[in-house]
């Protein structure tokens, strides 16, 4: 601490110190310029950010080993077959050859679990990049043409907007009878909305980049600021839409399982699993439990993975 | 008795990366009366410093060690409750955006009410009645009817009178102003810095007047401190910092103003400050200095003295230093400054 | 004044959008009705020509505009008409009103508890930002989000109501301890949402220049954070409400379900599986109306109590 404080000398002090020191040093600008401007890339910086978050890791790897197991799952634990029925085997709590029991038409759970889990991730992912293809699209022509064009398309998706989406589901999945191609269908005809915002408010921003760039008449590293800013922006923010969206499909498709407009049967999804389960929920709580539990690990893992992402992309939200 | 002391300041930052040093031993003292200006960049400490001195630190950062002594009394031994009862009644301060700095959803009337309550002791009606004169006195117009009115109402400068009159409501022995005017269009910044003048002379009031821009300086401050890197590098009255700086560091700040220098190129000063998580041991400023010595990057100089009020921290003043050219700018001020006998003041 | 009329301007711009948002939804609702399939004599076994009768007496032999007209014009006085299947020839209105009762006597508690319980949550998670409670908050509030309501629900049923035996396993009118479980899940999303937006929220304002001027005057600790940060972080706060009312009133689908609430919810699943095609649209039509009203009132409401919008003139 002594040494830190700055004392005072004054005329009539003296005070030594090495003297042959006291002689003009080169420049070293450059190497202090040369530590503090290193330049990560957009990219480099959300990875390393994502990694600091333990939470975001531990969801990802959830999230990698639910869909291993949704892929490989149904073949470890006897035949693929979801629907192969056991009668004499029925409603068995798990157990050595059922590793998660069986149904009350004694039908294996393990395969169901993770057959279901195939299905659901598989309705989410197609909402999502049909949501992204809607989204982009629609969000762009309104955001880029702008003015009249603009507020009638606002004003559509608002209306789209002001109908509960459950109950928009609902009506949608009522009219068309539930199979894969309609729950896809009725899922994203709701969820396109938020995307599109997204992606509107980002090209709005764009155009105002590019007004900037035009007044400052910077020519050809145009194309470089938009490559090197914009679109990695854009693409950033929609991997967050579309790491939340995921998990909010595999909530409406259960949800509306549980309303009796899931799957036909006798297809599995983690949804109908559950509903199915709920019926027998006092006498046989695995039924419920484990597809429940199966659900609940996807959801929190996409929510904190979506939560990690987010803050990657945009530090300064946390 | 100074008003207010400053006696070997440190302050740190406790941050995920480390401890991050931003203020590293500082001195400095304000009489009554008395207008101390800070200049420094961005990350100088200059603003630490002076959060420090209102008790306004963030949550990660402490007072390390030293004394900030508010007329003989030390605040960082202060409890909480004498904090508050300090804050604004010692020492009130003015921040830099005025268009952040008033709470946008309450009136502003209440606003300067407030302080008026608290450290005035008085009851609503008296402190509305003086609200309406500091209104006055800092020049806004109808101040009844603005009284009603709410912060989005107002335009920037406006906003910034607001906030002094808030300041002077809490009846303060010092006034610091964070860089009062950086927010402002130009002409607005002329106004408010003849309103601060007005002010002071009016009410007798010390002020700390933080800023980068050394063109301000000049007009407003008695004396002049600049700071680096946590540090003062050299303190002095404005004439004897202006006309006969000894600091690389002042002579770079004073180079690269525009008007100074008309003619020739416009001088910056190369690099960028260091990293305050590892201070560096010897002079700070050394890696970007084109004057350091050797010695500037093994030890810490002291501060030497120039004369009775000026001191610079570089080891040039040292007596067996070689003989350096300052700047152009620096030599044509010193000049200026013999010529007219060194009595400026 | 001039702030008055300005805010009244804004109030009749938007009822006018509001009505024109709920003629388009009604209209496509219409559209929609053309196409479902089961009319009125599916799965019954009427004879053909009693089916042609009834199909009259309903209208459904005229020509669509007509239909149409008729469908705008019993809207406009209220009607919506009256159920076939759920409980037939009654007044949709007469079962909506009856129902959101029901629906009502969860879904309110639910969301005054949710909120009020959040809003706290929050600003303890904020006044304590990065310290245990924080991030404790922080962790249920990803489990509140992440868990859908129905799985909460079947467990806090399996457990509380079943193994334990605290509570009712199914809804009673007459028993006050059966609302507890309901109320308590569809709350839960409530509380995490209001949570995270009020921390959020109160985190920025308490960074902000305004609050460090606040102190700087030497305002008490309470005040600052009481009259300074809250309020002003509150009102941002205001708008969550909307939505998440909405949500809870459609989170009540099936934890009205779950528990036997014969809530409108309920109406809605029997209306559905039963095939009554216009009490399902009249409810959806009562579920859009009520989301825009509320909406509606909130956007109101934030108007009026933040003066930057009240007064105009924008930041």
């Amino acid at each position: 601490m002594e040494a830190m404080k700055q004392h005072y000398v004054g005329p009539n002090d003296t005070i030594e110190v090495e003297e042959s020191l006291l002689v003009l040093a080169p420049m070293h600008a450059e190497a202090s310029e040369k530590i503090e401007s290193k330049n990560t890339s957009f990219w480099r910086e959300a990875w390393i950010n994502l990694r600091k978050n333990k939470l975001a890791i531990a969801g990802l790897v959830f999230i990698v080993g639910i869909v291993i197991m949704s892929i490989i799952g149904p073949y470890l634990n006897g035949g693929a077959d979801y629907a192969a029925q056991d009668l004499a085997n029925s409603s068995q709590l798990p157990n050595g050859t059922d590793w998660f029991g069986t149904d009350d038409i004694g039908r294996s759970l393990w395969v169901r679990t993770w057959y279901g889990a195939r299905i659901s991730l598989f309705i989410a992912v197609t909402v999502a990049m049909i949501e992204l293809a809607i989204g982009t699209t629609y969000g762009g022509i309104s955001g880029f043409y702008g003015g009249t064009l603009d507020i009638v398309m606002q004003r559509i998706s608002e209306i789209i907007s002001s109908i509960p989406s459950l109950v928009l589901l609902t009506l949608l999945l009522v009219v068309f009878k539930p199979s894969i191609p309609t729950i896809i269908f009725a899922v994203s005809f709701t969820s396109w909305v938020g995307m599109s915002r997204v992606v509107r408010s980002q090209i709005l921003k764009y155009k105002e980049y590019e007004f900037i760039l035009a007044a400052r008449t910077l020519g050809a590293s145009n194309g470089r600021l938009i490559f090197k800013h914009l679109v990695p922006n854009v693409v950033g923010q929609l991997i967050v839409v579309v790491s939340f969206s995921i998990p909010s499909t595999i909530f409406f498709e259960s949800f509306l399982a549980f309303l009796g407009l899931g799957l036909p049967a006798p297809l599995p999804s983690l949804g109908i699993l559950i509903s199915d389960g709920f019926k027998s929920m006092l006498l046989y709580p695995h039924m419920l439990l484990i597809p429940a539990l199966v659900l609940t690990a996807l959801m929190i893992s996409f929510n904190l993975l979506g939560n990690g992402l987010r803050d990657a992309f945009d530090p300064k939200m946390k | 008795m100074a008003l207010l002391e400053v006696k070997d300041l440190h302050i740190s930052f406790k941050t995920n990366a480390g401890e991050v040093h931003a203020v590293r031993g500082v001195n400095f003292e304000l009489n009554k009366g008395e207008t101390l200006a800070i200049v420094g960049e961005s990350g100088s400490g200059k603003s630490v410093a002076t959060r420090a001195i209102m008790g306004i630190l963030a949550s990660n950062g402490y007072v390390k060690h030293g004394e900030i002594l508010v007329e003989g009394k030390d605040i960082t031994k202060f409890s909480k409750t004498e904090l508050e009862d300090m804050r604004g009644g010692e020492i009130a301060m003015i921040f830099q955006d005025p268009m952040t700095s008033l709470n946008p959803t309450m009136k502003i009337g209440k606003q300067i009410m407030e302080g008026i309550i608290k450290h005035q002791k008085v009851s609503k009606e008296e402190a509305k009645v003086k609200a309406i004169e500091l209104l006055t006195l800092v020049g806004i117009t109808d101040p009844e009817l603005r009284f009603e009115q709410y912060p989005h109402q107002f335009s920037g400068g406006m906003r910034q009178r607001i906030v002094i009159a808030i300041a002077l409501g809490c009846n303060p022995k010092v006034l610091i102003a964070d860089e009062p005017t950086t927010a402002l269009d130009v002409t607005i910044q002329a106004q408010i810095l003849e309103l601060m003048k007005d002010i002071q002379k009016k009410t007798g009031v010390g002020v700390i007047f933080i800023t980068h821009d050394l063109g301000v300086v000049a007009n407003v401050a008695d004396r002049v401190a600049v700071m680096y890197a946590g540090r003062l590098v050299e303190i002095g009255t404005s004439n004897e910092v202006f006309y006969n700086s000894q600091h690389p560091y002042t002579w770079g700040l004073l180079a690269s103003m525009p008007s100074m220098d008309a003619e020739g190129e416009l001088f910056s000063i190369p690099g960028t400050p260091p990293n305050l998580l590892f201070p560096p041991k010897g002079d700070a400023f050394a890696p970007r200095n084109q004057w350091a010595l050797q010695l500037d990057f093994e030890q810490q100089p002291p501060m030497f003295q120039v004369s009775s009020t000026h001191f610079a921290a570089t080891w040039l003043l040292h007596p067996a230093a070689p003989k350096v050219q300052p700047p152009a700018i620096v030599v044509r001020l010193r000049e200026s400054f013999s010529s007219e006998g060194g009595v400026l003041d | 004044m001039r702030g008055g009329t300005q805010v009244l301007k804004y109030i009749i711009k938007r009822i006018l959008i509001a009505i024109l948002t709920l003629w388009v939804i009604a209209t496509v609702l219409f559209g929609l009705l053309q196409l479902m399939p089961g009319g009125i004599c599916d799965r019954s076994k009427l004879p053909a020509e009693v089916c042609d009768n009834v199909e009259a007496q309903y209208g459904l032999k005229d020509p669509l505009p007509q239909q149409y007209a008729r469908y705008l014009g019993n809207l406009l006085q209220g009607d919506l008409g009256t159920s076939l299947k759920v409980q037939p020839s009654a007044p949709i209105t007469e079962i909506i009103s009856s129902k959101i009762v029901v629906s009502m006597s969860i879904g309110l508690p639910a969301i005054i508890f949710g909120v009020t319980v959040g809003l706290f949550a929050g600003i303890g998670s904020a006044l304590k930002r990065g310290k245990l409670l924080d991030n404790g908050i922080t962790i249920l509030t990803v489990l509140g989000i992440s868990v859908p309501s129905y799985v909460f629900a079947t467990l806090l049923q399996y457990f509380f109501a079943f193994k334990f035996g605290l509570v009712p396993i199914i809804y009673s009118s007459t028993n006050m301890l059966s609302l507890v479980l309901p109320i308590f899940a569809l709350s839960m999303y409530a509380i995490s949402t209001v949570t995270r937006y009020m921390r959020t929220e109160l985190v920025e304002v308490l960074g902000s220049d305004y609050i460090l001027l606040a102190q700087a005057k030497g305002l008490k600790h309470n005040t600052v954070i009481w009259k300074h940060a809250i309020r002003n972080a509150l009102i941002p706060v205001i708008t969550v409400v909307g939505p998440l009312s909405m949500s809870i009133l459609t989170g009540s689908l099936v934890i009205e379900r779950i528990f036997g609430i014969p809530g409108l919810g309920n109406v809605l699943v029997n209306a559905i599986n039963s095939s009554d095609n216009t009490l399902t649209l009249s409810l959806a039509l009562f579920y859009a109306a009520l989301n825009i009203a509320i909406i509606l009132v909130i956007d109101v409401l934030y108007g009026v109590i933040d003066p930057r919008i009240r007064l105009g003139g924008g930041k």
